[in-house]
């Protein structure tokens, strides 16, 4: 008999890699908890990892796969999931938590709460309720928060985080911890990109959203005088030489199986690349990506003009990615994976970011409307 | 044909003063904010430009259009203090049905009798055929001339040198009086004016969105839009939270140089003839000379030049802010973000 298992967030980003990985390395049976929105929840889902499939290359008869093995379960992480156990297969044996918010405003403080910390909450009763024997969570590597150096694959107790999403994942991860009688595993990825091969992406959170911001501003400042921006460097208050910790998500897909797989005792682990690119060089590629001179580091923001204010304002919420050295240990990652770990194949370097990036704002100007600068 | 003229500048250069003096020559017609409300703030410029020829039913649509960013000031009580119909006052119109473009400011500024003159002017442009918007233009300003027994008409809109590449285009052979301040007096000016911060926040959303928010209810990408600008939706908007968001004087700035640029490459497409730049803190300190240079350019034949001058001299009042009131942290970003327009500026030997 196949293994069960049970997911959340199958629709999400991580959540359809690591589906297509589960199909690809196992014959395990899933049963997604995905919300119904203008399609049932099935139709969504297959929808979503068909998309994921054809975009992100993967083998065209693993369609087949998920319309056998993929099974929605109509639920909603906001509402009331833990009577679904009643709905789902007895003998499940994993339970896979990647369902989240990524949004970071202030507005969205409720929401991201309600779905990282209480959603959380919710998917651990339900894996009690149907008795399985491991808790897979999906947290990320920014759990980390304000603090440098190297950060290890342990529980995170005092941290000051640098945004509401940061701190619900810390607190998300508390509630894991204190679970006394379930084997956990918390997979931390870093800031997560498209397909290593393709480019494909289907969340255009972290690093896409950047570049949205940088377009946006473009233009904005378009509008308020032309060409402004393509002469005066935006001047950043930034590390140039810190690692920016991108990882492609097929990445993170792959290596969370394999350790799941693993007979790795460990509980936490960094999904994060040891080959990408500093700062500085990234955001050289991000800028240039939008036809932007690369932005003028200076070492404190008295330097600012307005314009560079009001940039850095916007983008508050990936300053914390850009300042601060971390080194994410991954002795838990590298033992579990062994052979496993091929760091390579997934390196981000600057030429190859410049595609990642590239891709996203090619699929930009298809899907959205943009207004000409009124004259 | 009347003489065609368009006062033309960035926004608060003065040119507000020289629609109200000119508004007293006997031979002129002057049109106040016309092209402002009919491109809803400048937002809407090609739509009142459209390049296939119109009825006269789809023009009325245009200059009669009741706009949503202009009216949505209305209804929150931060109207532009260029409007002129007053609707608060149990008029015809209001701001719960808001009020159309072309009786904002430009008919109330001809007539107390604004609201039969809409309705005459409707009944002239409805009857009108299908023609490009220049002729509708040219026949219904050439219209309100003839309707006030003037030669000549002075159209003249805050801001419209954003405007003027499609003046000239529709209006080859019109004069165009180019009023230029110092740039910091019109940051400073346009950041007090609740116009310009309406225009600067709707270019904000509208990269943000894809979308005009006022045009479109499309809010794909509404999730993108920071906590700060959320107030400025139509469907959520704040006039408390619009009168208490800041945009500093460098960012007009920014724009002054940008629309002075902009603006001056098309000026040099317009033969000298036709043209004429005046200082607007020329016409504080040396009235006289200057008003008379521009009647000159205005109005070149009439014989009501000198008088007119005698009448409008004790009009030209001088502003209150200047940009040295700034602290010196500001004065020196608003230098900055000028300095771009004021080399344009020298470049044709206009210098402070």
């Amino acid at each position: 008999m196949s293994e069960k298992i049970v997911i959340t967030g199958g629709t999400g980003f991580v959540g359809t890699h690591l589906i297509l990985e589960l199909l690809e390395q196992s014959d395990a049976e899933l049963f997604c908890l995905v919300r119904a929105k203008n399609t049932s929840a099935e139709q969504r889902l297959h929808q979503q990892l068909v998309q994921v499939i054809e975009g992100s290359g993967y083998a065209p008869e693993l369609i087949n796969q998920v319309k056998k093995r993929c099974h929605a379960i109509e639920a909603d992480l906001q509402g009331d999931i833990t009577s679904l156990a009643k709905s789902i297969p007895s003998s499940i044996s994993q339970f896979w938590h990647c369902a989240a918010s990524l949004n970071y405003e202030e507005r969205f403080a409720a929401e991201i709460y309600d779905i990282n910390v209480e959603g959380t909450r919710k998917a651990l009763a339900l894996a009690r309720a149907l008795n399985i024997d491991c808790f897979n969570y999906v947290s990320t590597a920014y759990v980390a928060g304000r603090n440098t150096g190297v950060i290890l694959e342990s529980p995170m107790a005092e941290v000051q985080s640098s945004n509401v999403y940061e701190s619900s994942k810390v607190e998300a991860e508390q509630l894991i911890y204190a679970q006394q009688d379930m084997k956990y595993r918390i997979f931390r990825p870093s800031i997560i990109i498209g397909h290593s091969r393709t480019y494909h992406a289907i969340n255009f959170s972290g690093m896409y959203g950047f570049l949205r911001r940088l377009i946006q501003f473009k233009g904005m400042m378009a509008r308020v005088q032309r060409g402004y921006l393509e002469r005066e460097s935006i001047r950043m208050n930034v590390d140039p030489d810190v690692p920016i910790n991108l990882v492609p998500v097929d990445k993170v897909a792959k290596q969370a199986v394999a350790i799941a797989r693993s007979d790795s005792s460990n509980t936490i682990f960094h999904l994060t690349n040891p080959m990408v690119p500093t700062v500085g060089e990234a955001l050289e590629v991000l800028f240039s990506t939008v036809g932007l001179p690369p932005p003028k580091i200076v070492q404190d923001t008295t330097q600012y003009a307005w314009i560079d204010e009001k940039f850095n304002e916007k983008i508050e919420f990936y300053k914390s990615y850009l300042t601060g050295y971390k080194q994410f240990d991954r002795s838990a990652s590298n033992a579990a994976l062994g052979e496993h770990t091929n760091t390579t194949r997934y390196a981000v370097t600057a030429n190859n970011l410049n595609e990642y990036c590239g891709w996203y704002c090619a699929q930009l100007a298809q899907t959205r409307s943009q207004v000409p600068v009124s004259r | 044909m009347p003489n065609e003229i368009f006062v033309i500048g960035t926004g608060r250069c003065g040119s507000t003063l020289i629609s109200n003096i000119l508004n007293h020559h006997p031979d002129v017609l002057s049109l106040s904010e016309f092209f402002t409300f009919v491109t809803d703030l400048g937002t809407l410029i090609p739509q009142a430009f459209p390049a296939m020829e119109i009825n006269g039913a789809q023009f009325w649509q245009i200059v009669s259009g009741v706009y949503a960013k202009q009216n949505i000031m209305l209804a929150h009580d931060i109207a532009i203090k260029e409007v002129l119909y007053p609707f608060k006052t149990g008029a015809r119109f209001n701001a719960s049905t808001g009020v159309p473009a072309i009786l904002q400011t430009t008919l109330p500024h001809l007539t107390t009798e604004y609201d039969a003159l809409f309705d005459q002017i409707h009944a002239v442009i409805a009857a009108r055929g299908m023609a490009t918007a220049e002729a509708h233009y040219h026949a219904l300003f050439g219209w309100l001339a003839a309707h006030f027994g003037k030669s000549i008409w002075v159209e003249r809109s805050g801001g419209s040198l954003r405007v003027i590449e499609r003046l000239y285009q529709q209006f080859p052979n019109a004069k165009f009086l180019h009023i230029v301040r110092d740039g910091r007096d019109c940051a400073l000016s346009m950041q007090r004016h609740n116009g310009f911060k309406m225009v600067l926040l709707v270019f904000q959303i509208t990269e943000i969105l894809g979308i005009d928010p006022y045009e479109s209810d499309d809010r794909s990408w509404q999730d993108d839009l920071p906590d700060e600008l959320i107030s400025f939706l139509p469907e959520s908007f704040s006039g408390k939270d619009f009168l208490a968001y800041d945009v500093p004087p460098s960012l007009y700035g920014h724009y002054w140089s940008g629309e002075i640029m902009a603006g001056l490459d098309v000026l040099d497409l317009i033969p000298a003839a036709q043209q004429l730049t005046l200082q607007y803190e020329s016409i504080l300190t040396d009235t006289r000379n200057t008003i008379e240079h521009m009647i000159q350019f205005v109005s070149p034949d009439s014989s009501a030049n000198a008088a007119w001058c005698d009448a409008v001299m004790s009009s030209v009042k001088r502003p209150t802010a200047t940009w040295q009131t700034l602290d010196a942290r500001e004065q020196s970003r608003l230098n900055d973000a000028c300095a771009p327009g004021f080399a344009a500026l020298t470049k044709r030997g206009i210098r402070w």
